[in-house]
């Protein structure tokens, strides 16, 4: 036995310190072995999610969400909300008590186009009918928004610059080329502006004649504003006539108010409660009715970047202005004048990589990024993110679609109306093509009903952490409850990681399914893990959509076996030990060593002859004689009993 | 030292050993009755089996110069290369009994105190290392705080540790030279060498008269009018006082001169230490006296040394050592410990009392001089062969 030739041995270092227990007359060994008792509940975690039950050995830890509404972006259960998941790319989350999966993105090609698509408007005529443009390149297109699926034709092609802006103002088309060095400073369509090769005829105006060439327009009080680099704004009431007003100087020092800087190229422009906002990369300005100019946005003076204000949109549920600057977007009250980030860069689930399109519809505003999701994906991903309020300050995010293997060049995003509801627009380029991808969201704010959905989607749950690395979770059952897991073909399967996301396991699926609500249930196999996460794999033929609604995954703790022990030990001159020998220590050495052991600091290994070995702390030591009776002995009647308790103090078996 | 041994075998015996193939006896010896036994390679008298038969001399002579009175021997016959089976031997004493040696390896063992081991490897002069199964079964540190003793070099230490993968054994202080392979070494745990040969030294005292040395004496000369003499110093009790015979008064063979001895009354008288003897024959002159007696089992200071034990007898001895040692042993113990102590030193002792009437030293009658002898005026006692040590 490691212990030898002593019952048990306590080690500091390399120096050994045996004893031999206490073994009263028709009693055994005086070592009493049992576990650290389970800590005080209350106490084990100051995880705020944790309750008793999480560690509690008797009782299941349940890890349950029955809604799903507080979106992607939380890696970790127990600590934050409840309602929320980790990633869950393709499948809406949005609807209290249900998830399932977003609609379907289909891609409508751009014909010639080999760059990155620079803008979308959208117009709809007196008559209602809607036409949808974009432009790349020297070119702008247009299709018949009358649906999904008709093609983008070309509208017009200018001759060697780049279009960049398109608008309609008084039902007739303005189009931006501001790298145009001819005398035409912008060019107004006078016909075919909803069909056919658009006819334009070349403004040559004399605020432009400089060379210096409006950039983009923006329509607002039955005007027209035009935004000329790098600080001046012109406006008029009809840009078919050399009649400009202005301008309205953005640059310090060239007009009044004196408040801008002319550094900068501008970036954007968007119209928003009465005012025109424009952005440059180090700043936004606010042009107000009276044109006078404030700069609202000077956070990023400081710090200017392409990435600033690169897309803008205007969320017309509360008119709050929505834009992105650096890998966050932000939020801006036109009438409070409170600017408040997302929060989407600050999500424990997913990394924020680079903001590549922002837009707003009725109901929810929408951003493009790249992001990493670590552990999940392997590398970079696009994804499409529907944002959504929640209480308070809080937005949730639902991811609508995600590309994880990206070859493409992603880049703008336009949120059009589609009927009541809103069709989204996001370019891309594939190897020297433009094309354009487009997904119509239904104005339900329920869309079980919409018989359009993406064909999979995956939910992958937070995960639920055993909260201490030593302390390791059995898990038993999950069952989830369904809806629209019709048959083998609309169906969710349930996998299991307990590897915080680098491998999942299948577990139960539902299979067959039925038309009715489904329960499922799977059951775990000799699983134990420090930490759980589920994925739900929603497949769908097209017309039915999964739903999950509730799932409830069992596991145990299982507390690390930690040995306490009380032992008895005797405190005597010349004891004889377990091989005959005896100890050469005299009583005052062994109370020395006891002394020593109860108070050392360093690492003490405990050996027994049970076989136990593990480091321990000596937390208490008392002493009582204990006599024997001998006949006809006078000496060493008594001797000293030390009971001596001991705590394993690792992270245990 | 050379031993010799007349070996009587019956003449039939010799015929079936020679039926069975066997062409000669050899002697073999062994330091201890149980221990590995070796041929002597000694030729007997006479040398064949069948020249005992055409010689008819079936007492097989064995002289062994190489031997010792301390060690034991066997008889094997041989046939070719091969002996008659071992066991079919019995052992057989050089005559001096059983040694230190023995006795304390044979109380170690009853006491299950001891581990005789021979080193396998050289080591240092601290270090031990047997690979044997005596060692090797125990784990790591297992021997700590034991006593090893050297007997070839009389040291002793106490082992600091133990290793069971190598069989190491480490001890302080130090042995004078390394311990070389080959070594054998004595490894008890409660009780040092020294104190196995004091307890059985003991024994051989305390024993008396349960085990004695039996003891004759012919010095004494009877002296005219003289009936009082004093027994020689080693004899404790007179068991009997014999006469010799006019018999050849002039013979130097002990085995002719005076015989037959005649056994004479007397009257033991202790006086102080001085052990007398009182005779009723007072018209003697120069005769022998053979006065027979017991003493002290001898004592023994070297491992070689022996005492007058067989091995029946020896664990009674070792009963009464191991009775001492326990009882030693719970003098200075540890309070708890010492009832284990008393217990063994009890069990010893209740052996010790049982084996005695079977185990104890054989012991002539002693014949006194009783009121009859007095009355009878004096005269001879008839002759009695039993009595005169030679009969069993």
């Amino acid at each position: 036995m490691a212990s030898d030739p002593y019952d048990i041995k306590f080690t500091i270092a390399s120096t050994d310190y045996g004893f031999m227990l206490v073994s009263p007359e028709g009693m055994s060994k005086q070592l009493s072995v049992a576990e650290v008792g389970v800590p005080e509940v209350a106490r084990v975690s100051n995880a705020s999610g944790a309750t008793h039950q999480d560690f509690d050995p008797r009782f299941d830890t349940p890890f349950s969400m029955d809604s799903f509404d507080a979106g992607s972006g939380q890696a970790l259960f127990d600590n934050f909300d409840e309602n929320a998941v980790w990633w869950a790319p393709g499948v809406v989350t949005h609807v209290e008590g249900k998830a399932y999966l977003a609609p379907p993105v289909s891609s409508l090609a751009l014909t010639s186009a080999t760059t990155q698509v620079n803008g979308f408007y959208t117009y709809t005529t007196s008559a209602g009918a809607r036409y949808d443009f974009c432009w790349s390149g020297t070119r702008l297109y247009r299709r018949d928004a009358a649906n999904k699926t008709n093609p983008w034709g070309v509208a017009y092609t200018h001759a060697s610059q780049n279009v960049t802006d398109f608008t309609v103002f008084n039902a007739k088309g303005v189009i931006a080329v501001a790298g145009d060095t001819s005398t035409a400073d912008f060019l107004n369509v006078t016909a075919n502006l909803t069909s056919g090769t658009m006819t334009t005829s070349a403004a040559n105006h004399t605020p432009f004649s400089s060379g210096t060439k409006p950039k983009f327009f923006k329509a607002i009080r039955g005007t027209l504003y035009a935004l000329v680099d790098n600080s001046k704004v012109f406006y008029t009431v009809d840009p078919t006539i050399d009649g400009w007003i202005g301008p309205i100087e953005t640059t310090v020092g060239a007009g009044d108010p004196k408040v801008g800087d002319g550094t900068y190229a501008f970036t954007n422009v968007v119209a928003a409660s009465d005012y025109i906002f424009t952005f440059s990369y180090d700043a936004g300005y606010n042009i107000d009715s009276e044109q006078n100019v404030s700069e609202i946005f000077a956070q990023w003076k400081d710090k200017p970047a392409t990435t600033n204000f690169d897309h803008v949109a205007v969320n017309s549920l509360d008119s709050t202005l929505i834009f992105g600057a650096g890998n966050e977007v932000y939020t801006y009250d036109p009438q409070t004048g409170a600017t408040a980030p997302m929060g989407l860069s600050k999500q424990s689930g997913f990394s924020v990589q680079n903001i590549l399109g922002v837009a707003a519809g009725n109901q929810f505003a929408y951003v493009l990024a790249t992001v990493r999701v670590a552990t999940i994906n392997s590398a970079s991903s696009v994804a499409l993110f529907r944002c959504y309020k929640m209480r308070g300050a809080r937005w949730g995010f639902e991811v609508l679609w995600e590309d994880t293997a990206v070859t493409e060049t992603y880049y703008n995003l336009a949120a059009v109306p589609f009927g009541l509801g809103t069709r989204l627009y996001w370019g891309q380029v594939l190897s020297g093509t433009a094309s354009i991808n487009c997904m119509d969201i239904p104005a339900d704010w329920d869309e079980t009903s919409s018989g359009s959905y993406a064909a999979s989607g995956v939910l992958y749950t937070s995960i639920s952490r055993a909260m201490f690395p030593g302390f390791v979770k059995r898990h038993l059952w999950l069952s989830y409850e369904t809806d629209g897991t019709i048959d083998g073909n609309n169906y969710i399967r349930a996998d299991y990681s307990t590897n915080n996301g680098a491998t999942w396991t299948p577990l139960t699926s539902t299979g067959a399914g039925s038309a009715s609500t489904l329960v499922t249930r799977g059951d775990y196999t000799a699983v134990a893990s420090r930490s759980i996460a589920l994925r739900f794999v929603f497949v769908s033929g097209g017309a039915v959509t999964p739903q999950l609604r509730v799932f409830d995954h069992h596991q145990r703790v299982r507390f690390k076996y930690l040995q306490s022990i009380m032992a008895a030990v005797r405190v005597a001159d010349g004891i004889e030990k377990n091989n005959g020998a005896r100890d050469v220590r005299s009583k005052a050495t062994l109370r020395a060593d006891l002394l020593t052991l109860r108070t050392s600091d360093a690492t003490i290994t405990y050996t027994d002859f049970l076989g136990n070995s593990f480091p321990c702390t000596i937390d208490m030591v008392t002493y009582s004689p204990t006599r024997h009776h001998v006949p006809n002995k006078t000496l060493n009647v008594y001797e000293l009993e030390a009971q001596i308790a001991i705590t394993r103090a690792d992270d245990g078996d | 030292m050379a031993v010799t041994f007349n070996i009587p075998v019956d003449e039939l015996d010799v015929a079936q050993l020679i039926a069975d193939g066997f062409t000669s006896l050899t002697l073999w010896y062994a330091d201890e009755p149980d221990g590995v036994y070796q041929d002597s390679g000694v030729t007997p008298d006479p040398a064949t089996l069948a020249a005992a038969v055409t010689a008819e001399d079936y007492e097989f002579e064995f002289s062994y110069s190489g031997g010792s009175p301390s060690q034991w021997f066997k008889v094997r016959a041989k046939q070719g290369i091969s002996y008659s089976d071992i066991y079919l031997s019995s052992p057989f004493t050089g005559g001096s009994g059983v040694t230190l040696a023995y006795l304390r390896r044979r109380l170690g063992k009853m006491l299950g105190d001891m581990a005789v081991i021979t080193t396998t490897a050289s080591a240092d002069a601290n270090t031990a290392t047997c690979t044997g199964f005596e060692v090797k079964r125990w784990p790591d540190n297992y021997f700590n705080g034991q006593f090893i003793y050297r007997p070839a070099t009389d040291e002793d230490a106490i082992i600091d540790s133990s290793t069971q993968s190598t069989g190491a054994l480490n001890f302080s202080p130090d042995n004078g030279t390394t311990v070389g392979s080959g070594v054998v070494l004595e490894i008890t745990k409660r009780w040092t060498h020294s104190e196995y040969n004091e307890a059985i030294n003991w024994a051989c005292v305390a024993a008396y008269p349960v085990l004695s040395r039996p003891i004759v004496n012919t010095g004494l000369l009877t002296i005219a009018d003289t009936m009082v003499y004093t027994a020689p110093q080693d004899i404790l009790t007179i068991t009997s006082v014999e006469i010799e015979s006019k018999f050849q008064p002039d013979s130097t063979d002990p085995a002719v001169r005076g015989r037959p001895w005649s056994q004479v009354p007397f009257a033991p008288l202790n006086e102080g230490l001085n052990v007398k003897f009182e005779l009723n024959w007072p018209e003697m002159e120069d005769q022998r006296l053979r006065v027979c007696g017991t003493g002290y089992l001898s004592q023994m200071a070297e491992d070689t040394d022996s005492t007058e034990c067989l091995q029946h007898n020896a664990d009674l001895l070792l009963a009464k050592a191991a009775e001492r040692l326990f009882s030693l042993m719970s003098m200075n113990a540890a309070s708890s410990d010492r009832d284990f102590y008393i217990e063994q030193e009890s069990r010893f002792k209740s052996l010790y009392l049982e084996s005695k009437p079977s185990q104890r030293s054989k012991r002539s009658a002693q014949r006194r001089w009783g009121a009859d002898a007095r009355a009878q005026g004096g005269g001879r006692a008839p002759y009695d062969p039993r009595r005169d040590g030679r009969a069993p």
